[in-house]
């Protein structure tokens, strides 16, 4: 994940600069090429062997030492961004260091006329720097690759400790121009292993012993051993004296360049908090705005409506006493008041209407209604507006209509919308009112259809029939009147009861507008409106809430819209997450205690709850375990959020998706919808074992993409119990290494009938342990490639029987 | 024939609905606010009130409570009359001891239904 950013660069640069190994051919070749041709090929190379190749030949050769020092490298240690770094660092200096040192040795076999044992001891010391890299390699493949570099580290300094004190005590003793090196010892071992208490206090203590080492044999030993003149050692003293410095000056350089990016880091952090500062600044003033847009509604509803009141009714009294004295062209032109005033006064409403649910200040008021008498009423109330153009209202209706819960007053007003737009809009021909109740996912739906013989809607215009103030084509308006905001109010209701308003049409055919709602939304009801016991008990503002949905296109999905419910202890991150999952046009409906959480859940059976485990009023884990324990409410995918990261303890507890916060929009979004297909979902079952979360990533997305429904859960013992329950068609266990575990796992699912099992394993196995694996596994090594796990995955759910009845075989594919 | 009392503040809506419900026979009685209606209604004992809700120092609410409270005036039928057509309006009215509720402006017939069938002694559902 953390690869050195140059290879990309010097990757693109190899595509179109020539090559100055190959010059030499195409002159060779020359004669098969023409002349003109010849030229421009080496002019062209001239001109870059100046300036760029020669860089390039540097970048090559950086890319070369890059990929052989990372060859040494675990990739567990690679893949790692915290120890990465400190892990080059140590390969580099072991792979270089000992060379340099080496020329020490040499310089002291020459100045040094005796020079056995002593020198070959500080050869051995520093050659012994050369294992460190493979031994890494090596040790990592058995054991824990970060305890297996810090050991490595811990020894390293120790040799290093024991080299420059060996030198010292052999040439010139405490005078002695090894001694420097002394200072590189904490340098790199803390650039090694970092800041640890066990790392600094093991130098500190190995320095410490080796210098009082030092002294007892100097005190007991009879004084240092010269073996050369100091002054002899004063050239390879200075040239030792430099190159300490020199790594000095390196380290040093590099740990000045750390504080420097993390104070830039500050500053970052500063910057962006200011920032955050000023969005809180102008989301509170928006607020307020919208605070005082409210107001100003509320106030121009009263305002509005009181002389309207007076002309409606001044002119229906003279109305009356027009038509009791018999003056019938007065009559006319009060008629025309009075319905100017009343066309007025329910554009005001409808106004009003659309600010109130845009605004979050529509209330729900529930009752029981009796479907049948409900559109025998809604009939008779519109059937003068009907005959008005000769039409005829035809009514069907189903016998079991039964009884539905919701908001009579907004259900009858988007109703009679839709009706007498159909009476509008259709001459001498009929308008059928029906209404139906459907099953659909597991739930009671009514559906009321109000279908014309008018003119027709084009299919272009349809998309833009909900929105505000919009109509069909102006010219529509010209002849029909109205603004437009009859539809849009209409289907805004809807959706707020938790239901829509959907439309189909074919020109010169006729219309239909479709109403559909689920028949309960008692419990809705309970929790959104104050009502007498709520409101005496609970203050407004940690009671559930429901929101209305924004104008949003729904992706072009069809049915319901689906109902997420997020229990979360805090209201900003309510707020925010109710505003994100509208604008994806789910219906969303928020609770900030855990106990209302589980009531709505029973009664309302969202598609999907967001829960967070941090919630307050009672374990949110309790609350995790309560939801998929309940009969009620197993099935309904659980999305865990948490600050915590503990996934396992999520997935044992029957969440069906884990994030940890701060969750950023797409991907919450992405995992909604990915739980929300998931429920119900036919196809092929695929269980995903991620052991230790690497490559995983790549698998699932590849099941997916095939269309199959992938359950994922972090560990064998976990998986074990889900494939019991759920009966996958292939479980894939996507690993590492190989472990008992593992073993155990694919040995345990043994009396699962028609069960295929994918074990993918990482570079990191040695191919022969897979003879572990149980036979009834198919093994793929080095599974980087996603095609080539589908591929394999996709011949098992195929070919299932082949695979069960044949012989096992492994095979290595490697990616 | 029947007694009501109009507790309206605005002129125009008062002179209109007044002279409405005198052409359909009723006697109609005035007060301008809600002090002034809660003392009609002790002296004149009207049948029905039509109480406005939207008054000014004393709110519709408070009157008809105190001419709830009152053993003297606790027995005459409210109406209250609101601008919005609110759930919350309408428990309020409840609350208050209303026998029924309407919204403005006006639907004469409807109103007129609802005042017959309070005089009559039994309550509509609200519309």
């Amino acid at each position: 994940m953390c690869k050195p950013p140059q290879r990309s660069r010097v990757s693109k640069r190899t595509d179109f600069t020539p090559d100055p190994a190959n010059q030499g051919e195409s002159e060779l070749s020359g004669t098969r090429i023409n002349l003109p041709l010849r030229h421009a090929v080496s002019a062209f190379a001239n001109r870059y062997a100046k300036g760029r190749v020669p860089t390039m030949r540097a970048q090559k050769l950086n890319r070369a030492f890059n990929g052989f020092i990372d060859s040494w490298i675990p990739s567990r240690l690679i893949n790692d961004r915290n120890s990465a770094q400190r892990v080059r660092m140590f390969v580099i200096s072991h792979t270089l260091g000992p060379f340099l040192g080496q020329t020490i040795t040499l310089a002291l076999l020459l100045l040094d006329p005796e020079p056995t044992p002593h020198v070959y001891v500080l050869a051995g010391s520093i050659t012994l720097f050369c294992i460190f890299p493979p031994a890494l390699k090596l040790t990592s493949r058995y054991f824990d690759a970060h305890l297996c570099y810090s050991v490595l580290a811990l020894l390293s300094v120790m040799n290093l400790i024991f080299a420059v004190l060996w030198g010292s005590y052999h040439y010139a003793g405490i005078s002695s121009p090894f001694l420097v090196w002394l200072l590189v010892v904490p340098l790199l071992a803390f650039f090694y292993l970092g800041s640890n208490p066990v790392a600094r206090n093991f130098v500190f203590g190995m320095t410490g012993s080796g210098l009082v080492v030092f002294y007892l044999l100097y005190q007991f030993g009879g004084g240092f051993p010269e073996h050369v003149e100091s002054s002899a050692l004063v050239p390879i003293g200075i040239i030792s004296i430099i190159c300490a410095m020199a790594y000095v000056t390196m380290m040093a350089v590099y740990y000045a360049s750390v504080v420097d990016s993390q104070s830039e880091l500050l500053a970052e952090i500063e910057r962006h908090q200011s920032t955050t500062t000023q969005l809180l600044d102008a989301k509170e003033e928006a607020e307020r705005a919208n605070g005082a847009k409210s107001d100003f509604l509320a106030k121009m509803s009263h305002e509005l409506r009181t002389p309207l009141n007076a002309v409606i009714g001044y002119s229906e009294m003279l109305l009356e006493d027009a038509e009791i004295d018999g003056r019938g062209e007065d009559s006319a032109d009060l008629k025309k008041i009075n319905s100017a005033g009343k066309h007025l006064l329910a554009l005001v409403s409808e106004v009003l209407d659309l600010s109130k649910i845009e605004a979050g200040k529509m209330e729900l008021y529930t009752e029981e209604v009796d479907l049948d008498s409900f559109v025998s009423e809604v009939a008779s109330t519109c059937r003068q507006i009907i005959a008005k153009n000769a039409n005829e209202l035809v009514i069907r209706r189903s016998s079991d209509l039964g009884r539905l819960e919701c908001d009579a007053t907004k259900l009858r007003q988007a109703l009679l919308n839709l009706l007498s737009n159909a009476a509008k809009f259709t001459e001498n021909g009929r308008v059928i009112l029906s209404a139906r109740r459907e099953r659909i996912d597991n739930r009671d739906w009514v559906k009321i259809e109000v279908q014309d013989t008018g003119i027709g809607i084009a299919p272009d215009q349809i998309s833009n029939l909900f929105h505000n103030f919009s109509q069909a084509t102006p010219s529509i308006s010209s002849k029909f009147g109205g603004t437009g905001l009859g539809l849009s109010l209409s289907q805004k209701l809807c959706r707020f009861m938790g239901g829509d308003i959907t439309v189909e049409s074919t020109i010169g055919v006729g219309t239909t507008f479709t109403i559909i709602l689920p028949a309960t939304t008692r419990a809705l009801a309970s929790v959104s409106s104050p009502s007498q016991e709520t409101v005496s008990q609970v203050p407004a503002d940690t009671s559930a809430r429901i929101t209305p949905l924004e104008p949003a296109a729904r992706n072009g999905q069809d049915g319901p819209m689906q109902t997420i419910l997020v229990i979360d202890p805090d209201p900003s991150a309510l707020e925010i997450m109710e505003r994100s999952l509208q604008k994806e046009s789910y219906r969303v409906v928020t609770t900030e205690r855990a106990k209302d959480g589980l009531q709505i859940a029973h009664t309302l059976k969202p598609d999907a709850i967001i829960l967070d485990v941090a919630v307050g009023d009672m374990d949110g884990w309790e609350a995790l375990d309560a939801l998929s324990s309940h009969d009620d409410t197993a099935g309904i995918p659980v999305i865990v959020q948490s600050i915590i990261d503990d996934p396992r303890k999520g997935y044992q507890l029957g969440a069906s998706a884990f994030l940890v916060k701060p969750v950023d929009r797409e991907p919450l979004l992405e995992t909604i919808s990915q739980v929300c297909d998931e429920a119900g979902f036919p196809g092929n079952e695929v269980l995903v074992i991620d052991d230790d979360g690497t490559a995983s990533r790549s698998t699932v997305a590849a099941a997916r993409e095939a269309g199959w429904h992938v359950t994922m859960v972090p560990d064998f013992g976990i998986g074990l119990t889900r494939a019991h329950q759920v009966q996958p068609d292939l479980v894939i266990v996507d690993s590492d290494s190989i472990s008992a575990g593992l073993v155990a796992f694919v040995d345990g699912l043994k009396d699962l009938e028609g069960i295929s099992i994918l074990v993918l394993v990482g570079s990191e196995a040695a191919p022969t342990s897979t003879l572990a694996i149980p036979g009834t596994a198919k093994t793929i090594f080095n599974a980087t490639d996603r095609d080539d796990v589908r591929a394999s995955a996709l011949a098992m759910l195929t070919r299932n029987e082949d695979l069960h009845a044949g012989p096992y075989k492994k095979e290595a594919a490697h990616g | 024939m029947a007694e009501i009392l109009l507790v309206e503040d605005n002129e125009m809506n008062r002179d209109m609905l007044g002279r409405r419900l005198e052409r359909r026979g009723y006697s109609v009685i005035f007060a301008i606010d809600g002090p002034g209606g809660v003392a009609a209604a002790k002296d004149k004992r009207p049948d029905l009130i039509l109480m406005d809700i939207a008054l000014g120092q004393m709110d519709g609410w408070e009157a008809t409570r105190l001419i709830k409270t009152d053993p003297d005036t606790m027995s005459i039928p409210v109406i209250a009359l609101t601008a919005h057509a609110l759930s919350s309006d309408r428990e309020r009215s409840a609350q208050v001891g209303c026998i029924d509720f309407d919204t403005k402006p006006i639907d004469m017939p409807r109103l007129l239904r609802k005042i017959e069938a309070c005089l009559e002694g039994r309550a509509i559902s609200a519309a």
